[in-house]
């Protein structure tokens, strides 16, 4: 039926039109109070969502605890490298008022060169790139605060920077298998990890981890899409907890001599390894403790030579130094008497013949010589008259063959197998078992101490930054092996192998202070061939002395691997008393100097004179006692170094960094150490050659420093005997 | 006879309220976004302010003269052949905004001739129809056949090639509705929209299953359905707006969270003061201001069709009955965006939505609905009192 009306068809058509309309919106009310009311749609809760959606979180991060010595000077601290680079595309920029993106690329490249060490034309090679953002290479990385302040000061559009957390080691080569490292994990390119914290990967680092590594904290709050807190949220904050401090026993005084001193001696005879540990023996303090190869902390140089901490970690056949114990436990038993002769050069002991270094010997001489001259017979007779079984005793007692409990990663407990009659008997002259150099020291001290065995401790204490709780760690006294007396009879006896006629210790003599001492060359089984290296210069060449004898104040104890001799006239004994003479001397002085001083009145506190003028920061320094070095022609000091408030020796260098451009100073004479305070202050490498001080440089003195070219120094040592 | 007093105020109150809600809630959801862009939060509130009163101008303008001066060739052919030209114009000299050629820029001012379009659509198609009633019944087919070939070529073509397939859906449909509502039999107006909806049906099944493979479907076309199916699972991308669209109603709850109080409207939900105005008036002023919305323009709209359905004037009841249309058509695309219910096209709420075009446009609309109501009852007035005589 067709309606022949357009009226009725239209009104039809429109009354459709009106209920559609009408039902239409009736399905998008519904819609809506579904979704306002219920709140879910497609599954999804829409409150939860939202929740996620604007809640962000950042967080606080807690700084690592920092290493000091155990005056407070930093060992190991907590720094950040900031690194440049500029944005070139446009896309980012969401304002023409406010470009961030380089605009003016010959001003960007001509004042970045100011401050970073690239040439102006580098810089605008880099900013030509057709690339969204570059980077500057190493000149754009690791900058310090100073000089990201100075680049952000000059406004340049699109230079921004990325800041990392880095550890830094202020004294570079300064105990560093002991310290250990901590750093930012990485990926596999290399680059740090996001999300991610400083990480001890070694030493008291790694131990320590969980100690320094503080608590993050953090914030919650609402924030709109662009990330800006809303107005009228509330802000949630945990505060982070920082990490502990650690304060170690080492003194950075004697440890950076320490150093020096190692450094010197293993360059000049290679040898396979060295150990030196510096003990106090009342407390069983480690004053300073160094190995090489060693490494850089802070740049890791020669971190890949080893890792191993050879204090704790590595084992050997102690030698004669051994026979300290021997002695001791001989006297304690009654049965060593120093007038008593006997027949020297062999001794057989079941099976086997047993000879001294001297294979005919000296003929019939009483003990002490045999003592002065380290014969194996003597201490094998000695071992015999207290029987093996009391000895073994001693042994233990010793704590030979059990772990020190440092706490130090790996440590190792060596071996005391004890079996058969021949190998008891070695063990009096320390063959047949062997030890760490933690053990050794720990055995030490009961007879530098009057009997009483100290723990080595390399931590006098820990503080706890958010409470300033301190806990202080106590000497601890792990056994009494010997007698009071036997103890200082010991040390009277081993006076005779340094001031003995025969002695073998008498290189090891100091003016002014009275030393006990026992030398060591101990043969080293050959890894490859399970026996003992022949002939040469393969021995552990090895001394522990305790100074003053009569009242030690410290057991300074050296092992030299397997040196390079090559001069007929020097012995190995020889080699080893280059480390040992100097640093026991400064270190006996140092603690007169500390006990007639008291206070350190020739130490300074570093002031602060970065952002001063050149002239203001001279004029601070005038009354001190410091070496003044001035980096730069401009008038304003940009940095130093050392930091302020850092305590300073007289005559010690101090770096100033100007603004303006960067001039290279005269070095000659400067200790390796002051040449790396301009390494660390320009960003520039140096390239080091030899040992000791700068005796030249490849660039000449006034000259700019650009960081184009390798700078080469040449270091000598100034004297053998310093 | 004084015309005033012949204001339909049911027309006139709603149209009123809305405009007054739309200034208030454009400030309140652009003032962030404005801030971010020009500095001052008050940027789209005062040219929305603005856009307001010259729409009610010309609506009072459009109210008073005698509406049947537009039934005239003359105007009618030069609106139609003007506004095509325009259209072409655009495809060449007009500016990109989201992807479409649809703007002329005049100064600060810019200027969206689709709006336009519908407006001359729906005057083209009631002057045509109010004249050929007649020609209608007798043979549809060809009475019908010169204005959709010019419908097509002048109006959907350009828009279609801006490309603006929302916008061409919106004036596609308006034309559509009005043939059928125009006297024709109305069992053909249900048929065609009968086969009309199955074929969207139909074609939106397609999608469903080809997607891309389609060869009229664009990809960016084929994420809006994506998008519409399961806006979650796309919320960083085409889902964004629909998910963020929910997340604002579902804030507002019953009551909202008070003017101003918005967040989604501080990046979270893009085009706020435009198409999503909806979501950010449920977010403010909850549920409970959504149905005052709603019940407004509802209104308005029945009201509209119940004076083209009295009126005895055919090029009135037309024109009311194009302009009902084409406030149901865009308000429901805008809702079913808003609501998940149709894929997002990007058309805006009347009234409510920042926008000048569409601003004058609409009031421009109002305009002539008041007059075709206030001339209808002027004339039956007239015929009782000619009675009474």
């Amino acid at each position: 039926m067709k309606t022949k009306n357009p009226l009725k068809n239209r009104k039809k058509m429109s009354v459709l039109l009106f209920f559609a309309a009408l039902i239409i919106y009736v399905i998008f009310a519904g819609r809506f109070s579904y979704i306002m009311i219920k709140g879910e749609v497609n599954g999804e809760n829409l409150a939860k969502n939202v929740n996620n959606l604007y809640t962000r979180s950042s967080v606080l991060e807690a700084n690592r605890g920092t290493i000091y010595d155990v005056g407070g000077d930093p060992v190991a601290m907590d720094a950040t490298s900031y690194s440049l680079y500029a944005v070139l595309t446009d896309k980012w920029s969401s304002k023409a008022s406010k470009p961030q993106y380089v605009v003016d690329k010959e001003k960007t490249a001509k004042v970045l060169a100011q401050y970073i060490a690239m040439s102006e034309e580098e810089i605008l090679n880099r900013l030509n790139q057709d690339q969204d953002q570059v980077e500057f290479g190493t000149a754009g990385k690791n900058l310090s605060y100073e000089i990201k302040k100075n680049i952000e000061n000059e406004k340049l559009p699109g230079i921004e920077f990325t800041n990392t957390p880095v550890r830094l080691y202020p004294n570079g080569v300064f105990a560093s298998h002991l310290v250990g490292v901590a750093q930012m994990p990485t990926d596999k390119n290399g680059e740090a990890k996001k999300g991610t914290e400083l990480t001890g990967i070694m030493g008291i680092e790694k131990v320590y981890n969980d100690l320094l590594t503080g608590k993050d904290g953090g914030k919650e709050y609402q924030k709109d899409s662009f990330g800006y807190v809303l107005p009228n949220s509330k802000v949630k904050t945990t505060e982070p907890k920082d990490g502990s401090d650690i304060y170690l026993t080492l003194d950075k005084r004697m440890q950076v001599y320490l150093e020096s001193v190692m450094s010197d001696v293993y360059d000049k005879y290679e040898p396979k390894a060295m150990t030196a540990t510096l003990m106090d023996p009342k407390t069983g303090a480690i004053v300073a403790a160094s190995q090489r190869p060693t490494f850089n902390g802070t740049t890791k140089e020669g971190i890949n030579q080893l890792w191993q901490n050879l204090l704790v970690e590595n084992t050997y056949e102690p030698g004669s130094t051994f026979k300290v114990l021997t002695l001791a436990a001989s006297i304690n038993e009654g049965v060593f008497n120093p007038d008593e002769w006997y027949k020297s050069g062999s001794v057989k002991v079941a099976d086997r013949v047993i000879r001294d270094v001297n294979r005919n010997g000296w003929g019939t001489i009483t003990y002490l010589e045999g003592l002065e001259r380290s014969s194996n017979v003597a201490f094998v007779n000695l071992a015999e008259k207290m029987n093996m079984d009391v000895w073994k005793n001693y042994l233990d007692q010793f704590g030979i063959g059990k772990s020190t409990q440092s706490g130090l990663l790996n440590e190792q407990k060596g071996s005391n197998t004890y079996k058969y009659a021949a190998e008891k008997a070695t063990t009096s002259f320390g063959q047949g078992l062997t030890v760490t150099v933690f053990q050794m020291m720990q055995a030490f001290s009961a007879v530098a101490n009057n009997g009483n065995m100290m723990k080595p401790q390399y931590i006098s204490k820990t503080v706890d930054p958010n409470t300033g709780e301190e806990k202080i760690i106590e000497p601890e006294i792990v056994g009494k092996p010997i007698s009071e007396e036997t103890a200082r009879q010991t040390r009277e006896y081993l006076k005779s192998v340094v001031y003995g006629e025969h002695g073998t210790g008498r290189r090891y003599q100091i003016d002014g202070y009275e030393i006990a001492a026992k030398t060591g060359t101990a043969q080293i089984v050959n890894p490859e061939t399970k026996s003992y290296y022949s002939g040469g210069n393969n021995y552990l060449y090895s001394v522990v002395g305790m100074a003053p004898a009569d009242d030690p104040e410290y057991i300074l104890y050296i092992t030299v691997q397997q040196p390079e001799i090559t001069d007929g006239s020097i012995s190995g004994g020889d080699v080893v008393a280059e480390v040992f003479n100097p640093v026991m001397k400064r270190a006996l002085e140092y603690s007169h100097v500390n006990e007639e001083e008291n206070a350190n009145e020739n130490q300074v506190d570093m002031p602060e004179v970065t952002g001063h003028s050149k002239e203001d920061a001279l004029s601070l320094l005038e009354e001190t006692p410091l070496d003044i070095t001035i980096i730069g022609n401009g008038d304003k000091v940009v940095q130093q170094l050392p930091l302020p408030q850092e305590k300073l020796i007289e005559n010690q260098k101090v770096v100033l960094m100007t603004n303006g451009a960067m001039t290279m100073p005269d070095m000659s004479g400067w200790s390796k150490n002051d040449v790396l305070k301009v390494s660390e202050i320009t960003g520039i490498e140096f390239v080091f050659d030899g040992e000791g001080y700068v005796s030249s440089q490849s660039l000449p003195p006034e000259a700019l420093l650009s960081g184009d070219e390798q700078i080469k120094i040449e270091l000598q040592p100034k004297s053998a005997e310093d | 006879m004084k015309k005033i007093k012949y204001l339909d105020y049911y027309i006139l109150i709603p149209y009123l309220l809305l405009t007054c809600i739309g200034i208030l809630m454009v400030y309140s959801a652009s003032s962030y976004i404005a801030l971010q862009n020009f500095d001052q939060a008050q940027y789209y509130f005062i040219r929305q302010t603005i856009f307001s009163i010259i729409g009610f101008i010309s609506c009072f303008i459009v109210f008073r003269f005698r509406y049947a001066l537009l039934k005239n060739k003359g105007i009618v052919s030069m609106a139609v052949i003007g506004i095509g030209i325009v259209l072409y114009l655009l495809l060449i000299f007009g500016q990109e905004k989201n992807g479409a050629k649809g703007w002329i820029s005049i100064g600060s001012i810019g200027i969206q001739p689709a709006e336009f379009a519908k407006i001359i659509v729906i005057l083209y198609f009631s002057y045509f129809f109010s004249r050929k009633q007649k020609e209608l019944i007798n043979d549809y087919k060809r009475t019908l056949l010169t204005p959709s070939i010019l419908f097509f070529a002048l109006i959907i073509f350009p828009v279609m090639l801006q490309p603006d397939v929302g916008g061409a859906l919106i004036i596609l449909s308006i034309g559509v509705t009005l043939i059928f509502t125009s006297g024709v039999s109305y069992a053909l107006g249900l048929t065609v929209g009968a086969i009309g909806i199955g074929s969207i049906m139909g074609l939106v099944g397609l999608v469903y299953k080809f997607g891309t493979r389609l060869p009229f479907l664009a990809e960016y076309q084929y994420n809006r359905f994506l998008a519409f199916w399961d806006p979650f699972a796309l919320s960083q991308t085409s889902g964004m707006q629909l998910v963020n669209s929910y997340y604002a109603l579902n804030r507002g709850g019953l009551f909202g969270v008070g003017i101003g109080g918005s967040v989604q409207k501080t990046g979270y939900l893009p085009e706020p003061y435009t198409d999503f105005i909806i979501s950010i008036i449920g977010e403010e002023l909850g549920l409970f201001g959504i149905l005052i919305v709603l019940f407004l323009i509802i209104f308005l709209i029945l009201r509209i069709y119940l004076i083209g359905i009295r009126s005895k004037d055919t090029f009135g009841a037309l024109l009311c009955i194009g302009i009902a249309t084409m406030l149901l058509i865009q308000s429901s695309i805008n809702l079913g965006g808003v609501l998940g219910l149709l894929p997002i096209t990007g058309v805006t709420f009347p009234f409510i939505s920042y926008g000048g075009s569409s601003t004058i446009v609409l009031a421009f609309s109002i305009g002539l609905v008041l007059n075709v109501s206030a001339t209808d009852k002027m004339d039956k007035e007239r015929m009782v009192i000619s009675k009474l005589k």
